[in-house]
């Protein structure tokens, strides 16, 4: 499994559409979804930042470690 | 893309796009002047360029460069074989040739024009130019094949139909090398843009 991005639960913490935030933080919808769905394969700590800032959450929050078969 | 490069791009895409419509029409030519000189059209007078050598002549040439001479060899010259004159397997021969070398040139401009039609639209390194750029040098590489075969079948069978001549001619085969040299070029190009592709991928993928 990996690095896995907890965007969605975040989201829905915050009463906050994806569509919304990314009207926030100037990254395209199409992106956020890649980054929700897991497909990413690498994240700048520019983005890390935005989201943080936009969702009020620590790095620690958005992003979780998961070892394979869990 | 920035403004000057889009503009060269463009400067390129139009010279890559007359070439590829001139091409057309030589292709048309190929295929149109054979048959008219076949139906005895007057006017219409085919024949096939072989080139052939000719014994150095026998000549001293002095410059301003100082006291030494320059020295000749290696004459040349276009033997033109008249179609009337020759027989139907050359005359297929040589229609062959010409034909292949226009297809193949036609199609290499097609995949040229995919090529800067991919970048214009900002996608340079794509799996799709990749392969563009390996098909190109294969065609490179067939063309020289096709014309350095056939054009050396010409070439010996029209010495060897000389029966008399006033000076001696050698026969010259092969062809140039240079569609083999830019056809491996290409080929070693479409390695590395593979591997751009691959990176643009990845970085795609980096939000």
């Amino acid at each position: 499994m990996g690095i896995q991005v907890k965007l969605d639960r975040m989201l829905e913490g915050r009463g906050m559409t994806l569509t919304e935030l990314s009207e926030r933080i100037g990254i395209t919808l199409a992106n956020l979804s890649i980054l929700k769905t897991n497909k990413a394969r690498a994240i700048r700590f520019s983005t890390l930042e935005a989201l943080c800032r936009e969702l009020g959450c620590q790095p620690a929050d958005l992003l979780a470690y998961e070892e394979d078969g869990t | 893309m920035p403004a000057k490069r889009e503009r060269v791009v463009k400067a390129l895409m139009v010279v890559v796009s007359g070439a590829y419509y001139l091409m057309w029409v030589l292709a048309a030519l190929v295929v149109v002047l054979p048959l008219l000189h076949l139906l005895g059209v007057p006017g219409v007078h085919m024949s096939t360029s072989v080139a052939v050598t000719l014994p150095t002549p026998a000549a001293t040439v002095t410059s301003d460069w100082g006291n030494g001479v320059f020295v000749l060899r290696d004459a040349r010259a276009v033997m033109e074989i008249p179609w009337g004159l020759a027989p139907g397997w050359f005359i297929l021969v040589d229609w062959l040739r010409q034909a292949l070398g226009v297809a193949l040139l036609l199609l290499l401009l097609h995949e040229l024009r995919g090529f800067f039609r991919e970048v214009r639209a900002g996608n340079a390194f794509s799996t799709g130019n990749a392969l563009r750029l390996r098909r190109m040098g294969l065609l490179l590489l067939t063309f020289f094949l096709v014309a350095a075969v056939l054009g050396s079948i010409l070439a010996l069978a029209g010495r060897l139909a000389v029966k008399s001549s006033t000076v001696h001619l050698g026969t010259i085969l092969g062809g140039s090398l240079t569609p083999v040299l830019v056809g491996l070029v290409l080929l070693v190009l479409a390695e590395v843009f593979g591997h751009g592709a691959e990176l643009e991928e990845e970085r795609a993928l980096v939000i």
